[in-house]
């Protein structure tokens, strides 16, 4: 047919019309690029609670109206509930060596966050504390569980041993602790004595001193060489978080959109929320007061012998009592009972 | 292959395919710069199709088709009608004035009649892969292309008094 001839003719004299390639590249990478940042910019409110979750910095981030005008800036529904009562927010601090297989979390951090607001606990689970995993023959350390099946087996075990099912979990590599530290322009952290670093050499003094992401990552990985070992190790973690607090108060972090855009980018943070928003999360971490963030752990080993293998437990007489307080959400009366479990603060 | 890769070789092809749908320079290049800013920010889904070239083909004529619900672009709307472009045959070599003539015509197609011939006679593409990029059975991608044929000849033949023979 001689239309079909004349179609083909046409569209093969018209390919000249063809727009200029150069100018419509360069119009596309800045329509994208502007397109990547307002996508970024919806993101942050998440990625931030994320952060906040993750390394457990819930407080002035979310303070006064700082919310609502987030959540007006990145233009998201304001009618997101705050889920009521108390909060249990699961962080594992991984040490990740490729797979899962090969992953441990070294540390085990249970956040608390009491229904009346005000305060957020840190509660050191030992990396060594013996655990059973259902369907699995064995005794195993809490830390193993993880590579027996990621973020909801660590859940499970620590549900088994202090009847608290965390609502949310949050996985950090020290990878990324490093690089939010950095991102905030490093960390003040206050020690109680001495530590030399079994990695590096390097020496941090004891009092208060700022550092920075890679001696940071450092300082939470110390256990060898710590006169209390995972013990030590777990309580240097609470103190690199509440610095973190306490930066991310000072840094007023909310009205930095810079860097929380960068923090919402470090790779190696993974939250597990569940049921929950992360919106009505963030509300709810906005009435956590900055300086009432309490590092409890275990002040003495418990050791342990199952099968020939050393492990750590839980003080028979007061763990019950901490995990019943964490449950009927009375852990301001736990903490004043037993200020041994409390991390001290300067 | 990277998107880099992709846009080195394949965005002068997918200017022309553009133009082919659209008809004029401008609306191609938007056509374009917004299927490919949507191929850019999703660029790993893209790359895990079987062909991607012709994944972001489909995503252009899927843009050109929204166009008529006026789901994006108002201005294009804002442009000339296309059927008030329709051109009186100018004074060429016979030949030229009816490809010219079909140029205009072509303007006047519904647009899935429009790609369906573009398809069909720019792509070189058969039937069934013809209604897989229109999302439709390959009855109705038939249907689109012999009615879109019927009404250029018709058109045609009144606009030149008969010259498209």
């Amino acid at each position: 047919m001689i239309e079909e001839e004349l179609l083909r003719d046409a569209f093969a004299r018209h390919e000249e019309q063809a727009p200029p390639l150069d100018p419509l590249r360069r119009a596309i990478d800045a329509l994208a690029t502007r397109r990547r940042r307002r996508r970024a910019a919806t993101r942050t409110g998440a990625a931030a609670v994320a952060v906040a979750l993750a390394l457990a910095v819930p407080v002035q981030l979310w303070r006064g109206g700082a919310v609502a005008d987030y959540v007006a800036a990145i233009g998201v529904e304001s009618s997101v509930a705050a889920p009521s009562g108390p909060l249990n927010l699961l962080l594992l601090g991984l040490d990740r060596r490729g797979s899962m297989a090969n992953s441990r979390a070294d540390t085990i951090i249970l956040v608390h966050l009491p229904a009346d607001g005000g305060a957020a606990y840190l509660i050191s689970i030992p990396r060594d504390t013996a655990t059973e995993i259902p369907g699995v023959t064995g005794t195993f350390k809490i830390n193993g569980s993880y590579t027996q099946g990621g973020a909801e087996t660590v859940r499970q075990a620590v549900e088994r041993l202090t009847g608290v099912r965390a609502d949310a979990v949050a996985e950090v590599d020290f990878s990324a602790l490093r690089s939010v530290t950095d991102a905030l322009g490093g960390l003040p952290v206050c020690l109680p004595q001495r530590v030399t670093s079994q990695h590096t050499g390097d020496v941090f003094p004891a009092g208060c001193r700022d550092y920075a992401g890679a001696q940071v990552e450092d300082l939470v990985r110390q256990r060898r060489g710590m006169p209390h070992g995972g013990y030590d190790r777990d309580r240097l973690g609470q103190r690199v978080l509440l610095g973190l607090a306490r930066k991310a108060g000072e840094r007023s972090l909310l009205g930095d959109f810079g860097t929380v855009s960068r923090l919402a980018r470090t790779p190696g943070l993974t939250v597990h929320t569940g049921d929950l928003s992360l919106l009505g999360l963030a509300m709810r971490l906005n009435r956590v007061d900055a300086g009432a963030v309490v590092g409890v752990s275990q002040p003495t080993f418990n050791k342990v012998t199952i099968g020939g293998e050393s492990f750590e437990q839980f003080d028979p007489e007061v763990a019950p009592q901490l995990f019943a307080a964490l449950r009927d959400d009375t852990m301001s009366g736990f903490v004043l009972l037993h200020p041994a479990w409390v991390l001290p603060q300067e | 292959m990277t998107y880099e890769e992709f846009v080195n070789s394949r965005l002068g092809a997918l200017a022309r395919y553009a133009v082919m749908l659209t008809g004029d320079q401008h609306t191609a290049q938007d056509l374009v710069q917004e299927t490919m800013v949507r191929v850019q920010l999703n660029w790993r889904k893209v790359a895990r199709a079987d062909a991607p070239e012709r994944y972001v083909k489909r995503m252009m004529i899927n843009q050109y088709l929204d166009w008529r619900r006026g789901s994006w672009l108002r201005r294009v709307f804002l442009r000339p009608d296309a059927d008030e472009a329709v051109a009186v045959p100018v004074d060429h070599a016979q030949r030229t004035a009816d490809r010219d003539l079909i140029w205009s015509v072509l303007a006047t197609l519904p647009r899935q009649q429009r790609a369906a011939l573009v398809l069909r006679y720019y792509e070189d593409l058969p039937d069934g892969e013809i209604a897989e990029m229109l999302g439709c059975t390959v009855g109705t991608a038939r249907g689109y292309i012999s009615k879109a044929l019927a009404r250029l000849r018709e058109s045609a033949e009144r606009l030149s008094l008969g010259g498209v023979r």
